[in-house]
């Protein structure tokens, strides 16, 4: 069974239900659209297309558990998912806002295939938000002015306020 | 007079039956047109949900919204409660990172001084060499300490690999004098000076151990006041035996709130282990121990309510305390052998779900009782067992054979059939380290002779991170797959 879905620049997307329901919102609206198409207003076709690919190789996870606010803080990326979330700035900010605005935990949350005693400390926290983690992978180790310069972010600190900053956080010498 | 009053409290009865009938039968009426008004709100919401969908589809062809350029998405477009993901994420790899993170700009600052939980991890990760810079300092912890506003605390501290002026001076004559007298004669001269019990006093050495156990104070607190605040520790010692500073200052503080505790490095700490003595801060809510040898005298302190212990096998020794462990769901033994001092009777521990082995698997299953088990899970390089394998849905077998080629086929094939043979209840096998093609042979072979346990309907092999089914049988035990 296959449900259409239309996105923001109305493109139509004929989908499998299984695949479909990896995202928590559509899987909502399902049950009420009867045979009428999905409208997704804030999600391009081209995200769409991506988030679907993610589902496509996904469907057959398990679905994660609940999250109680335990889940693991790595910020370790399988190969797979790697891969699928190289993409352009702009592609990886519009999949996090579209997976956010999707409710798609399912999506985004991902088993990490790490030997299983590594994280018996957090035995059920195998999980992560692939987009976060990637910018986050980004931002790691830079100084603020390369933070800045990498997602074109202005300083709007005065000098004094940057000076009274450094000042309260003396406790790492500038990198 | 008595059948009189009988008399009466059967006409009560009568009417007490009637009253109730009746208001039975208005409540049941009443639930009828609940239920009906229920029946009929549903389908109105689903009437306007379909005709709210309809009406969004004809707005966007009718505006040609969907023709309208968007401009480009950047980091800042995400709203605030993902960048303080990205945020956390990103500090989880080096705490003290969130300095950088604050001056990037006023909103960066905004949502990293307003998040209480950003704050609630402190990091001392010392330099591997004592002497290199250290980036934790105590205006950092202070900061951490306020900041986080009284919730529990994630600390982690990682000791550098000498943290005395001897031993640390003997690890640098060590790795100056190699090039000069080559590595025995390096040892050789580092162990000369120990059988002199040679000392080193170097007062700027002195000065950086006394900065970094000020620093391990301030963590504390002064009268352990912090401790109170700790509700996971990992720690990891230094390389030499006098390099508990954290555990000694942890024996007269109480750790009320503790949930998980990791500590490595212990068996650098040889002495210790033997102390009578020597205590742990008392821990009623822990959970989680993981440390990489077994300090006896814990398990006095150590809750009954563990569900959680990662720790080596050290010649059975661990068995004399699980008994006491009942709650346990989690257990990992690192580095078993077959030998075993542990003379008493099975141990049950009704409540373990997951099991762990690295090593050799016989002792552990031979003494374990494990009526709950969910999945077994081992890395061991044994060819041949002797026991069989518990009533268990899942087992993992990672295979840490011998390398060499001529002979891999051999102990892979003994293994294999060991395994095979062994199971008793289970219904997925998931193999790592054997050769895919001797797994489907050996599995085929023996499901046909009836060589294992009727129960096993998967076998999986595992490279890296990838799985493929091997066999799959149905219900009937043929071949799907």
């Amino acid at each position: 069974m296959s449900i259409t879905i239309v996105t923001s620049d109305n493109e139509q997307f004929c989908v499998e239900k299984l695949v479909a329901q990896r995202i928590a919102l559509i899987e909502d609206m399902v049950e009420n659209a009867g045979d009428r198409p999905i409208p997704l207003p804030n999600v391009t076709a081209s995200v769409l297309r991506k988030i679907l690919e993610y589902c496509e190789h996904h469907k057959n996870d398990p679905l994660p558990p609940y999250d109680d606010g335990s889940r693991s803080r790595t910020t370790h990326i399988s190969e797979w998912d790697q891969k699928f979330i190289t993409v352009d700035q702009e592609m990886l900010f519009e999949i996090i806002l579209a997976a956010n605005y999707l409710e798609m935990k399912p999506l985004l949350y991902v088993r990490l295939n790490v030997p299983r005693v590594q994280c018996l400390t957090a035995c059920n926290a195998v999980a992560g938000d692939i987009g976060c983690k990637t910018v986050a992978n980004m931002i790691k180790g830079k100084s603020p002015e390369e933070i800045r310069k990498l997602f074109n972010i202005v300083n709007n600190f005065t000098p004094e306020e940057e000076a009274q900053i450094r000042k309260e956080a003396e406790w790492a010498e500038d990198r | 007079m008595e059948s009189l009053e009988e008399h009466l409290r059967n006409l009560r009865q009568a009417v007490t039956i009637q009253v109730t009938q009746l208001s039975l039968e208005q409540w049941q009426r009443e639930a009828d047109r609940l239920e009906q008004q229920w029946l009929h709100a549903k389908a109105q919401c689903a009437f306007f949900s379909q005709e709210l969908q309809s009406y969004t589809l004809q707005r966007w062809h009718l505006t040609g919204q969907y023709r309208t350029p968007r401009p480009k998405t950047s980091l800042l477009d995400l709203p605030d409660e993902l960048l303080c993901e990205i945020i956390e994420y990103t500090t989880h790899l080096l705490h003290p990172f969130i300095r950088s993170l604050l001056l990037v700009c006023k909103r960066f600052h905004r949502i990293i001084m307003g998040t209480s939980s950003l704050w609630a991890r402190i990091e001392l990760i010392f330099p591997e060499d004592l002497m290199d810079m250290f980036l934790p300092t105590k205006e950092y912890i202070d900061a951490c300490l306020e900041r986080s506003r009284g919730r529990l605390l994630d600390v982690i501290v990682k000791f550098p690999r000498y943290t005395t002026t001897t031993d640390y001076a003997l690890d640098q004559i060590l790795t100056k004098m190699t090039p000069v007298l080559g590595p025995d004669g390096a040892v050789d001269l580092q162990s000369a000076l120990y059988e002199v019990d040679w000392e080193c006093d170097s007062s700027v050495v002195r000065d950086r151990i006394t900065q970094m156990e000020n620093l391990v104070k301030i963590l504390v607190g002064s009268t352990g006041e912090n401790m109170l605040r700790w509700g996971s520790l990992h720690v990891t010692l230094s390389e030499e035996r006098w390099g508990g500073i954290l555990l000694w200052k942890m024996e007269d503080n109480p750790a009320p709130n503790l949930h998980s505790l990791e500590i490595m490095n212990m068996h650098f700490l040889a002495d210790w282990f033997h102390e009578e003595d020597a205590s742990i801060a008392e821990m009623p809510q822990l959970r989680s121990l993981k440390t990489d040898r077994l300090c006896l005298h814990w398990f006095v302190s150590l809750p009954t309510t563990l569900t959680l212990l990662d720790t080596t096998y050290e010649d059975g020794l661990i068995f004399d305390h699980l008994c006491s462990l009942q709650q346990l769901q989690h257990l990992c033994i690192r580095d078993a052998t077959a030998s075993s001092s542990y003379k008493e009777d099975p141990i049950t521990l009704s409540h373990l779900s997951e099991l762990h082995i690295y090593g050799n698997v016989d002792r552990i299953l031979a003494i374990l009782v494990t009526p709950r088990l969910e999945g077994l899970y081992i890395w061991s390089s044994q060819a041949r067992m002797t026991q069989r394998l518990p009533s268990v849905p899942v087992i993992e077998w990672n295979f840490e054979g011998i390398k060499v080629e001529e002979t891999l086929g051999l102990s892979q094939r003994i293994a294999l059939t060991s395994i095979f043979e062994n199971i008793s209840k289970t219904r997925r096998l998931c193999l790592q380290g054997f050769r895919v093609e001797l797994i489907d042979e050996i599995g085929n072979r023996l499901k046909r002779e009836r060589g294992f346990s009727e129960s096993l309907k998967v076998v999986e092999a595992r490279t890296g991170n990838a799985r493929a089914t091997i066999c799959e049988w149905d219900e009937m035990g043929s071949m799907t797959l």
